[in-house]
């Protein structure tokens, strides 16, 4: 299946990018096993992002979700670091 | 209502906005966020800070914050603005205003709209200093105060 990933702020730096569309294999089914699947298969920056796992929040369609949140084709799927607004 | 905008916003303009054509107005809580001239160490000296968010999240998110303040008191008008780019020291990051018919109503939804909107909306603030660039931390401080509220905003 297909999805959309973003990154923001410190994570878009540690990319180098700030969004890319990966195939991923169907038995993918939430954010937690897409983050093991990447960081395993791509490494770099993925190993990076999976060390700072307890402090980014992942968000699926623009909402905040918890990492067992099954992911589906067609999904954004967003990391986010630790929200510093006001 | 939510803005999201780069240019400095004017607290008249956002006041005379509030409360147009609302008589019933008694009160209205202003609260506004501005750029330090130093960094979260207390020791860095801050030129100027940069602010990046999520498009479509952030306004749905501020959205939902709104609605559920609405729920909680009696509010006769609420207005978000938070400014995204560069922005330079002493201007005004966000500005949350609440307008009721009675103080209390908007003492507590402004505070509780700021709350959520520093741990919940996706806004990522960066401090550009003579030596380098840092992204801001978030506070543990600011976790608890929102949990204080014991309303779950996470699911939206």
């Amino acid at each position: 299946m297909k999805i959309n990933i973003l990154f923001f702020a410190s994570l878009k730096e540690i990319f180098g990018q700030e969004s890319l569309v990966l195939e991923i294999p169907k038995n993918i089914s939430t954010a937690h096993d897409l983050l093991d699947f990447l960081a395993e298969n791509k490494k770099g920056p993925w190993l990076k992002l999976l060390k700072r796992k307890s402090n980014v929040r992942v968000a699926i369609n623009q909402s905040i979700q918890d990492w067992t949140k099954k992911i589906s084709d067609g999904d954004e799927i967003a990391f986010l670091p630790p929200i510093t607004g006001g | 209502m939510i803005t999201i905008q780069s240019k400095v916003f004017s607290i008249d303009h956002v006041l005379n906005k509030i409360r147009a054509d609302k008589t019933q107005i008694g009160a209205i809580v202003t609260f506004v966020g501005c750029v330090r001239d130093f960094g979260e160490d207390n020791e860095k000296k801050l030129i100027a800070m940069e602010v990046e968010h999520y498009p479509g999240m952030t306004e749905k998110v501020l959205q939902d914050i709104e609605s559920k303040a609405k729920k909680r008191w009696k509010l006769s008008a609420t207005e978000i603005i938070h400014r995204v780019g560069r922005l330079d020291l002493s201007e005004p990051i966000v500005c949350v205003a609440v307008a009721s018919k009675h103080r209390d109503d908007a003492f507590e939804a402004a505070r509780y709209i700021m709350d959520f909107l520093k741990t919940e909306a996706p806004f990522w603030k960066k401090e550009i200093t003579s030596i380098g660039n840092y992204w801001v931390t978030d506070k543990y401080s600011d976790h608890i105060q929102k949990s204080s509220w014991n309303d779950d905003i996470e699911k939206i």
